[in-house]
């Protein structure tokens, strides 16, 4: 290619990179969280659960204002030094990774559930995940291409799917609003807080835009609108089910589109059809988080680039993506992953920020 | 390049005989080399046996040229007359200020840029005594007549496709675009063609970085021949490997100039009917400028349903394939018994049997575009109608697949590029497999590859994708709607022209 | 073309042989057997271990297109049953599919017919197989027979149609007073739920008219059939459980007088009145139009609407009084008023022994009859 490749993001595209990430990691199970926490009032735990991860956005984003250039792999040297620093993100990007294996597997299994009955996993997931590598591959300008093509038809359907769902609600299992307590709605708030992971990504992107001030409006922008969709979804998947009636479904959200029945709609069921949407959304998520390790193992390594860190990455990927024999092993491991996920991916940067603010590092205006 | 790369910069003699000796043994003694001498005053007229035997000093000039390619009329009436009727007054006529001339010259010095020359197709001069040479521009070679491009029909707008003659190519696009800005650049391309290429942009508009990479590319290929658009657009497209056209050709001329104002280089080549616009993303492919002929409603609809059509291309028999052999729950109950009725009997499996049906299809196609005219209809009707009917009767192949493959036949066409339809026959085959072997699963992961293909493209540093990615609104209302004409006041960022505006205010006395 | 480039398209290249090995979820419409109906009756004989004795109605695809013009003959059968004896539906599915020629799809089930005697003890267990399997749609209809499911599955359609689609048809288009389409999804959700219960309608098959009729329903207790309410009551429930009624309203008059009405729209609120959920009053509001009356008396003055209106408002009341009061007695809360007690009070409300509260408590009923509209003459 004659021009090189280019490594700047607008920070418009912060809201499509951000929003595609959250969606697309999971929209189709958080209910059955949602409810154990809340009961009735599960809708409210998404929200819960992002307002403290607003604190997580502005400490990333003032991270990178003290360290300009830097990423948040980069700067734990410069602020906790060296070794330490190789040791912390070592960890995470195993965690991450692992973590991101066990919820692709998640999704390898809806789809063999829903879709591929009889088609071994390992091979449609090979399928699937060489696509993600050959995307990652290419780089964040390619990974934010894809990404703004799907986001507007993609979120355009999945709105309607849920909005055609919302005559077959019967609001008096919503209700009461706020029948909880506050130790209900903290408890709620960190069980939920798993769905905001994917923001780890902006500890590696927040160097490739200049205009941070707009990137920090953009994320918190994608950060609402992922809460405006885990709220439909919520209100949507208990307002049908109930709470006790969700815990039949290994997926209530995608049993919500199952449920629509549309006499001249041109398809016998809706269901799938969210899920393929979803599976697109789901397919740029995944390359954003599997570029977004590779980098971070690259700048940690700096003689491995990032191309090379996704060709390394690949097979111990794969690996822990079979390792699981079935849904319920699957959801045992990342039920451990979720609970420690919270000081992985945000007590990493709010720790990193806080020392450099007590230690004075970096730049100060 | 020619002649000079061998490394002659042979002078020209005084001679003319030895000069026009020296020019037809450069080319092999060519048969279709015509030599005209010119007797001196002193000679005994008509006796060229003559002359020849008394040598040169009888010869006052000789006139060269190839035949077929120069204008043998013109040449008798504006040189050989003039010369036989006092040759040293015409020479000096020929001579003295080309610019005061009523003929197209040139002086050389050289013999190789002589005989460049005279392979152009133009008219070459020797004089006794001269150490310089005349080239003439006199072409007399036959041309096509402008006709409606066969391969990009319109409803409406103007039918002028490009010839295969670069200067009435270029002379189109002048009559379009009669703006001192319009930038015409030559170069020539191949060492054995010596094909002059012309690069036209607008110069307040086109961004400077594309123009300066369209002519480092265009510069940097070493080929011995270009014989056709084709050539130059696999050697300066961004990937060489895709299947996805980085470039877009086109042989309308309404079509080039209206890519030359939005801020777009076009590349016109000498012997070629097709012309190259880059950049290029993916929006383009299936607008046509036809759109805008039309009013904002009726232009919109037509891109939607192009729009609708190629990913009908594209998609409808992987998708077919999925629903009716992995996916069935989401086909409606009566549909789905009505396709497995239609199928029962169909001794093949159904992937088999949609590539059999389209591997037809594609054969008909090109043996279409092949047959006389006078045969065409009649094999038509017969191919399609009589063997898709027998075809039927005796279930080798379904009625519900026929339906889907001469659909998606249909569909491949309604986009205005012929070259971009062969990309989404492409595609259409990997859709195939993809629904076949893993149903609607496939289908998405397939579209998945092929956007982050797409996504990965670029075309002159313009991302393949604009204006959806990255998403630039001021274009994206161009995108698949047709903005109104009135609204157009900027030309679309896609393209990071110099100049962005378009036109001033359109209201009328109705629109205060 | 550098190695990793290399390797790349290496791969790319080997791609396609192991895409060759595949094709395991692949199986063409014709080798399929889709089933569009299922009938779950109890076994002629209790006693076996395979209690259950389940059919299916298959279509034959071979007679499923119309004969081409001219063509004079009539097609044969458009379907054909298999039924056997299981412990359990998915046994039942297993061993069906060892017998036909295609793949068993469970894609394409319209109905899941119950026999009125068998599920009187209890159809959860039976009807787990609904939303375990994952291409079965969930929104199939659920009918309680009163003949056995395979009867009813044998008999033919006076239309050109499938039988089991043309009950769908009758379910989807007529989802109004006399007959109450409900999905298995939303019967299997009030079985989940505490204090919900379901009810299902009624499909019988008219020997004399040879045609399906759907008649009544069958309101359970849990997944217990507790009984089964006529056509009259279910208009009425359906008001009360705001469904959309297009069956119209006979309102008797004095005198042996009748206004008829159609388009009639219900909406009613349920207002729990004290936590233990032993009062409730519900608020049923009615808008109708007058579509015919059995005397000569084209217009009407505001006066006789008013009091025609206030005469409709009685009756509806006194009906649907009586209605909720069989339903009590079945201790079956169809119309789940525990739930709106929980939609008010929250965990102030308790579910236990909620079926025998809720037989005894008092309901409150408000109609407000408005006619919206009198035909041509108003």
């Amino acid at each position: 290619m004659t021009f090189p490749e280019k490594t700047s993001l607008r920070p418009s595209m912060y809201l499509v990179l951000i929003f595609t990430a959250i969606i697309g990691y999971d929209m189709l199970s958080n209910p059955l969280v949602s409810v154990k926490a809340l009961g009735n009032s599960g809708y409210f735990a998404p929200l819960a659960a992002a307002v403290p991860v607003i604190a997580i956005i502005i400490a990333m984003f003032a991270l990178q204002k003290r360290f300009p250039g830097k990423s948040g792999v980069q700067c734990a040297s410069l602020i906790i030094g060296n070794v330490p620093a190789v040791i912390i993100n070592l960890l995470l990007i195993i965690f991450w990774r692992v973590f991101a294996a066990l919820s692709a597997r998640n999704i390898m299994t809806l789809v063999s559930t829903q879709m591929l009955l009889k088609t071994p996993l390992w091979f449609f997931s090979t399928i699937g995940y060489l696509g993600i590598m050959y995307l990652a591959y290419h780089g964040i300008e390619s990974i934010s291409r894809f990404v703004a093509f799907t986001f507007i038809p993609a979120t355009i359907i999945i709105i309607i799917v849920f909005c055609a769902a919302f005559p077959y609600i019967d609001i008096r299992q919503l209700l009461p609003v706020l029948d909880f307590s506050v130790t209900d709605l903290i408890k709620g708030a960190f069980s939920m807080s798993y769905l905001y992971f994917p923001l780890i990504l902006l500890f590696l992107i927040t160097p490739y835009t200049k205009k941070l001030p707009s990137a920090r409006r953009f994320t918190m922008a994608a950060l609402a609108l992922s809460v405006l969709v885990f709220l439909i979804q919520n209100i949507g998947a208990i307002g049908i089910f109930g709470t006790s009636g969700l815990n039949r479904y290994t997926w209530p959200t995608l049993e919500f589109a199952h449920v629509i029945n549309i006499r001249y709609i041109a398809l016998e069921q809706i269901g799938v059809v969210l899920l393929t949407v979803w599976l697109v959304l789901t397919f740029g998520a995944a390359a954003f988080n599997y570029w977004g390790t590779a980098l971070a193992l690259s700048q940690l390594f700096p003689k491995i680039s990032y191309k090379m860190a996704v060709l390394i990455l690949a097979l111990p990927t794969g690996l822990v993506l079979l390792l699981p024999q079935n849904i319920i092993d699957t959801r045992f491991y990342l039920l451990i992953f979720e609970r420690w996920g919270v000081l992985a991916f945000f007590g990493h940067p709010l720790i990193l920020w806080l020392i450099a603010v007590i230690r004075r590092q970096g730049k100060e205006s | 390049m020619g002649f000079r790369s061998r490394g002659g910069m042979t002078p020209i003699g005084p001679d003319p005989v030895g000069n026009a000796a020296n020019v037809a043994k450069a080319l092999g003694r060519a048969t279709d080399l015509v030599i005209r001498k010119i007797p001196g005053d002193d000679c005994v007229r008509g006796d060229a046996a003559a002359d020849a035997r008394d040598g040169s000093s009888s010869v006052r000039a000789v006139v060269l040229f190839l035949e077929g390619l120069a204008d043998e009329e013109a040449i008798r009436r504006h040189i050989i007359t003039p010369l036989l009727a006092d040759a040293a007054a015409a020479i000096a006529h020929f001579s003295a200020a080309n610019e005061l001339s009523a003929l197209k010259s040139s002086t050389h010095e050289t013999l190789e840029t002589l005989i460049d020359a005279l392979l152009e197709g133009q008219v070459l001069l020797f004089a006794d005594g001269c150490h310089t040479g005349l080239a003439f521009v006199m072409p007399g070679w036959s041309l096509r007549p402008i006709s409606e491009p066969p391969s990009e029909k319109a409803i409406r707008g103007p039918r002028e496709g490009f010839t295969e003659t670069l200067r009435e190519n270029i002379a189109m696009v002048r009559r379009w675009v009669r703006d001192p800005e319009l930038r015409v650049t030559k170069m020539q391309i191949g060492t054995r063609t010596h094909t002059d290429v012309a690069i036209m942009y607008l110069g307040d508009v086109a961004n400077p970085d594309i123009v300066t990479e369209v002519r480092k590319r265009l510069a940097a290929i070493k080929i011995d021949a270009i014989l056709e658009a084709g050539y130059l657009e696999q050697l300066i497209t961004d990937s060489r490997t895709t299947l996805f056209p980085l470039t877009q050709a086109t042989e309308r001329s309404d079509k080039v100039t209206s890519a030359i104002l939005e801020g777009r280089v076009a590349i016109i080549v000498d012997k070629s009917a097709s012309a190259i616009i880059v950049p290029t993303t993916v929006n383009e492919l299936y607008q046509s400028p036809e759109d805008h002929y039309y009013d904002f409603w009726l232009g919109t609809l037509l891109r939607v349903i192009r729009l609708i059509g190629n990913n009908l291309a594209i998609a409808l028999p992987g998708l077919y394939i999925a629903l009716a052999a992995v996916n069935s729950e989401l086909l409606p109950t009566q549909l789905a018994l009505n396709i497995a009725a239609s199928r029962l009997g169909v001794p093949f499996p159904i992937l088999l049997e949609v590539l059999l049906v389209e591997l037809t299809i594609e054969i008909f196609r090109e043996a279409g575009l092949r047959l006389p005219s006078t045969v065409a209809q009649t094999l038509g009707v017969v191919a399609g109608v009589v063997l898709g009917f027998a075809a039927v009767q005796i279930s080798i192949v379904s009625n519900a697949t026929l339906i889907v493959s001469v659909t998606t036949a249909v569909a491949s066409f309604s986009g205005p590029n012929f070259q971009v339809g062969i990309s989404w026959r492409w595609l259409k085959y990997f859709m195939i497999l993809g629904g076949a072997f893993m149903g609607l699963f496939g289908i998405v992961a397939v579209g998945c590859f092929i956007v982050a293909h797409m996504a990965t493209l670029q075309s002159f540093g313009v991302s393949y994708l604009a204006p959806w990615a990255p998403l630039q609104p001021d274009a994206l209302v161009d995108a698949p709607l047709r903005q109104p004409l009135w609204l157009k006041f900027r030309r679309h960022s896609t393209w990071r022209t110099k100049n962005r505006r378009r036109m001033g205010d359109t209201r009328g006395e109705d629109n205060p | 073309m550098s190695k990793i480039k290399q390797l790349l398209l290496l791969s790319f290249m080997i791609l396609p042989v192991f895409l060759l090995s595949g094709c395991w979820d692949v199986e063409g419409l014709e080798n399929r057997e889709l089933y569009t109906a299922i009938a779950i009756d109890g076994a002629e004989d209790a006693a076996l271990e395979d209690r259950l004795r389940v059919t299916v109605q298959i279509p034959l695809i071979k007679n499923i297109l119309p004969p081409a013009a001219g063509a004079g003959e009539s097609q044969g059968p458009k379907f054909y049953t298999i039924s056997v004896n299981a412990k359990s539906v998915g046994e039942a599915l297993n061993m069906i599919n060892d017998q036909v020629s295609g793949v068993l799809d469970n894609g394409h089930v319209k109905l899941v017919l119950l026999q009125e005697d068998y599920a009187r003890g209890g159809v959860a267990q039976e009807l787990d197989f609904v939303t375990r399997i994952p291409q079965l749609p969930k929104h199939a209809n659920l009918l309680i027979t009163r003949q056995t499911g395979e009867y009813i599955l044998n008999q033919t359609s006076p239309k050109d149609l499938l039988p089991s689609l043309d009950i769908y048809q009758q379910l989807q288009l007529k989802n109004s007073g006399r007959s109450l389409a409900v999905a298995a999804w939303e019967f299997v959700k009030k079985l989940d739920e505490p204090g919900q219960d379901p009810y299902i309608p009624v499909l019988e098959y008219n020997e004399d008219n040879k045609t399906f009729e759907l008649n009544g329903l069958a309101a359970f207790r849990h997944d217990k059939l507790a009984g089964i309410l006529d056509t009259n009551q279910t208009r009425f429930i359906s008001m009360l459980d705001h469904r959309r009624n297009d069956s119209g309203l006979e309102i008797p008059l004095p005198g042996g007088r009748e206004a008829v009405f159609r388009v009639v729209k219900a909406s009613s609120r349920i207002i729990p009145q004290n936590r233990q959920g032993s009062n409730f009053l519900i608020t049923l509001k009615v808008h109708a139009s007058i579509s015919e009356f059995n005397f000569a008396r084209p217009k009407l003055t505001k006066k006789e609407m008013e009091r025609l209106q206030e005469q409709a408002a009685r009756f509806v009341k006194e009906e649907c009084q009586q209605v909720l009061s069989s339903i009590q007695a079945l201790h079956a809360d169809v119309l789940l008023l525990g739930l709106s007690c929980h939609a008010k009070y929250g965990k102030d409300f308790s579910y236990v022994d909620w079926r025998e509260k809720y037989g005894r408590a008092d309901i409150d009923l408000e109609v407000d009859f408005t006619i919206d509209r009198g035909e041509a003459y108003f």
